[in-house]
């Protein structure tokens, strides 16, 4: 048994601390830094931020509504 | 290179982590279960547990294929923790050594119907097994458990009725002149189910 | 062509690449969510009502109930994980699919392999170890298949043309990793070279719930990190929260599955690194919940215009509440009473489909159109869609949640006279709530309907012809605009 726990032990200390250790290299390397970059990463000139790229359900209104630009319908009020 | 570096971060980093709980969980236990032996009683010869043979062996066969298992669990919770005992599916709680010889073993993880670690000691009627096959709301009513009437078959009577034919009774009787008969997958899972008893007393289970 | 035009048309050369692939994945697993409906509705109604099709040993609830599990695991999930693996890396990557042929043929070789195991479970040949029941020449087949979609989709990795490595693309890669190490191992230690007596129950939920955790739900979260930002226009709120999510996720939810053992012939160490692992998932959930909660603060309101918004968020919603519940259930004291209930039965569908599905049905919305270039026919059966499988759901979850306790505590709790509830008593209490997953699950089924009839008409281009890339400041959703639908409410 104790067996058993020594090894489990050695085992947590050694693949947790690896894990940990790879985690700490990779953000003193230079990975995690300018994070927004990877999160605006999915955005493109033809899909920006600032637009909707799913309106299937956008339902016309009035008449008036209906004469409104399509991008100004896309865009999303406030940020 | 910039992004070769972070895949080969991530990629290590998943396999130690990852790495982790596979040890814990299967490489560990396995160190330790896997060297149980089965035990005998002292000044006897008596060794347990033993492995499923002849029918019942086989009858674990049929278990299997009909999936008795998403309906029945075969372990035995502690004395407090749980009613287990008290509703006297065991007189003690089960162990890794009880199942040293399955495979599959069949713990199961549903209750709902019965747990059937001892069903063998708890229930020993031949005849019980095989209506409770048949149709298990004959000796349970209220028993949400299938019919596997399909184990069985409906024959005409020869002669004398077949000394297994099944004792069934008004509504259920078949028609006049014909018996029903339990066939080889009904008998073996039957023997299998007579054979499930973990009462054997074991010092690691706490008697 | 300004700057704009050219990188939509480069999108949809991307998409375009992956279009055979993609929507075959996508069609047949439609073609197993529909099976495993069936198949689930047979076992559900045999439950409260034992005679249903009785008689038939191919249609006994113990083939009936294992029939229905790989065939909306093996089928359904697997084949919506491998399409937007598959979509989802190429479109993170900037890179095309090459040789997608052979992506297809992966697809055949799984479909195959999932046909025999579910013929096999229905004859009788089923191996009854949860999960991993079917026999023993299909698991090979299986892992051709998934060999071919994992190496093409690091092929398109390797040829990325996006230096950044999106959040959701390390959950891909952790997916694509965990998983063969999961299968493999299991299939080895369970039937190859079997390991002894109850160790084969440790390595059969640490399989079980891992292919949960590092299989499922890697692939869900990498979709709902896509998607949302996607649809919505705006960036995930905390990259670094993401950071920590994945980490987290990828160090604590391998020792989970111990907690399937609490109170079994275990080692107690073993059950309570479960129960600590368990516990450790808050970090990684907690993490989640929030980068997608604070993404989404300010434009709810969106969820009005987008069916992938709807599902992607019911999708993620219901992945912090069955992870939290998943935590609590590892617990001795709430272990005891929901263990071996229908309590678990109702907390595996909220992961698997108010979690999983459902965000699978966002991906399909937002995929199916892109690749085929023609729009949803029918805002109306798209209301239909989500309503019936959202509804539905919450009514099978909170009626399992709820009766499954109380079944639980009715089997430990002793009586006014000390003794144990007598077994049948419990059983009869259990059956209006079986009756009652019957009628969710027939909402269910008609959900997948809608979704069946709006899927076939899009692949046979019924409906409006999808803005393309030259053409994307015209009117928006056309669909939108024929007459029947102007009416529609929610």
């Amino acid at each position: 048994m104790t067996v058993g726990y020594l090894l489990f032990l050695l085992t947590l200390v050694n693949f947790g601390g690896g894990a940990v250790l790879a985690l700490a290299w990779a953000i003193s390397s230079g990975q995690m830094e300018n994070v927004s970059a990877g999160a605006n990463s999915i955005f493109g000139a033809d899909e920006p931020i600032g637009e909707m790229t799913d309106t299937v359900l956008m339902s016309p209104s009035t008449s008036a509504d209906s004469r409104r630009s399509a991008r100004e319908r896309c865009a999303p009020r406030g940020a | 290179m910039f992004s070769m570096q972070r895949g080969l971060a991530i990629f290590v980093g998943i396999t130690f982590t990852f790495a982790t709980g596979w040890v814990g969980l299967i490489v560990i236990p396995h160190l330790q279960l896997g060297e149980l032996a089965a035990q005998s009683e002292e000044g006897t010869t008596e060794v347990y547990p033993r492995p499923l043979q002849g029918l019942a062996a086989q009858g674990r066969a049929v278990y299997i294929s009909e999936g008795c298992l998403y309906c029945h669990s075969q372990q035995v919770r502690a004395e407090g923790y749980g009613t287990d005992i008290a509703r006297g599916w065991g007189d003690r709680r089960t162990v890794p050594r009880d199942y040293l010889f399955e495979n599959p073993i069949l713990l199961g993880s549903m209750r709902t119907g019965p747990d059937l670690a001892n069903i063998g000691a708890r229930q020993t009627d031949e005849t019980w097994h095989l209506l409770h096959l048949y149709n298990p709301v004959i000796t349970s009513p209220g028993s949400i458990m299938p019919p596997f009437d399909y184990l069985f078959e409906t024959r005409r009577i020869v002669g004398e009725r077949a000394y297994d034919a099944l004792p069934l009774k008004d509504d259920w009787a078949p028609a006049a002149g014909f018996e029903i008969v339990p066939s080889d997958r009904a008998k073996a899972l039957v023997a299998y189910l007579k054979a499930q008893n973990r009462t054997f007393p074991l010092k690691e289970a706490g008697r | 062509m300004n700057e704009r035009e050219l990188v939509a048309l480069e999108r949809a050369r991307i998409d375009e690449s992956a279009r055979g692939p993609v929507l075959f994945f996508f069609a047949t697993a439609l073609f197993w969510l529909l099976a495993g409906t069936v198949l689930a509705l047979a076992a559900s109604l045999k439950l409260h009502t034992p005679g249903f099709l009785a008689g038939h040993d191919w249609l006994t609830f113990g083939r009936v109930r294992p029939a229905h599990v790989n065939a909306v695991v093996y089928g359904w999930a697997s084949l919506t994980g491998f399409a937007v693996i598959v979509w989802l890396m190429a479109r993170l990557s900037w890179a095309e699919v090459r040789y997608p042929s052979l992506l297809v043929a992966a697809g055949i070789l799984w479909n195959v392999g999932v046909v025999l195991g579910t013929v096999a479970i229905l004859a009788g040949q089923g191996t009854s170890v949860e999960y991993l029941e079917y026999p023993i020449y299909v698991p090979p087949i299986l892992v051709a298949g998934y060999a071919l979609v994992a190496v093409w989709s690091i092929v398109i990795f390797r040829d990325r043309r996006e230096k950044e490595v999106y959040v959701s693309q390390w959950y891909l890669l952790g997916a694509m990793f965990w998983l063969p190490w999961l299968y493999i191992t299991a299939n080895l230690l369970l039937f190859w070279f079997p390991v002894a007596g109850v160790v084969q129950g440790s390595v059969l939920w640490w399989f079980g719930h891992n292919v949960m955790g590092l299989w499922f739900s890697p692939l869900a979260l990498a979709t709902v990190y896509y998607l949302i930002p996607k649809v919505i226009g705006r960036p995930i709120y905390s990259y670094y929260l993401g950071i920590i999510g994945f980490w987290s996720l990828a160090l604590f939810y391998v020792w989970l599955g111990a907690h399937h053992l609490v109170g079994g012939p275990f080692p107690a160490w073993l059950i309570t690194a479960g129960i600590v692992g368990s516990l450790m998932m808050f970090i990684p959930v907690g993490a989640t919940a929030i980068n997608h909660h604070m993404t989404m603060i300010g434009h709810f309101g969106k969820l009005k215009y987008s069916p992938t918004l709807r599902f992607v968020v019911f999708g993620a919603m219901s992945y912090t509440a069955v992870s939290v519940q998943g935590s609590l259930e590892a617990l001795r004291d709430v272990n005891l009473v929901t263990k071996f209930t229908h309590y678990t039965v109702g907390h595996s569908h909220l992961g698997m489909y108010a979690f999983y599905t459902m965000t699978m049905f966002g991906a399909m919305y937002y995929i199916v159109p892109r690749l085929t270039g023609w729009e949803w026919a029918s805002a109306r059966l798209i209301r239909w869609h989500f309503w019936s499988t959202a509804i539905g759901i919450a009514i099978y979850v909170a009626l399992f949640t709820w009766g499954g306790w109380y079944q639980g505590v009715m089997l430990h709790q002793p009586d006014s006279q000390g003794k144990p509830v007598p077994f049948m008593q419990v059983v009869e209490y259990t059956r209006p709530y079986l009756i009652g997953r019957s009628v969710a699950g027939g909402l269910i089924a008609v959900g997948h309907l809608a979704f069946t009839v709006l899927f076939v008409l899009n692949l046979m281009r019924r409906g409006t012809r999808r803005a393309g890339p030259t053409l994307f400041h015209e009117e928006p959703a056309p669909v939108a605009s024929q007459p029947e639908l102007a009416a529609s409410s929610v």
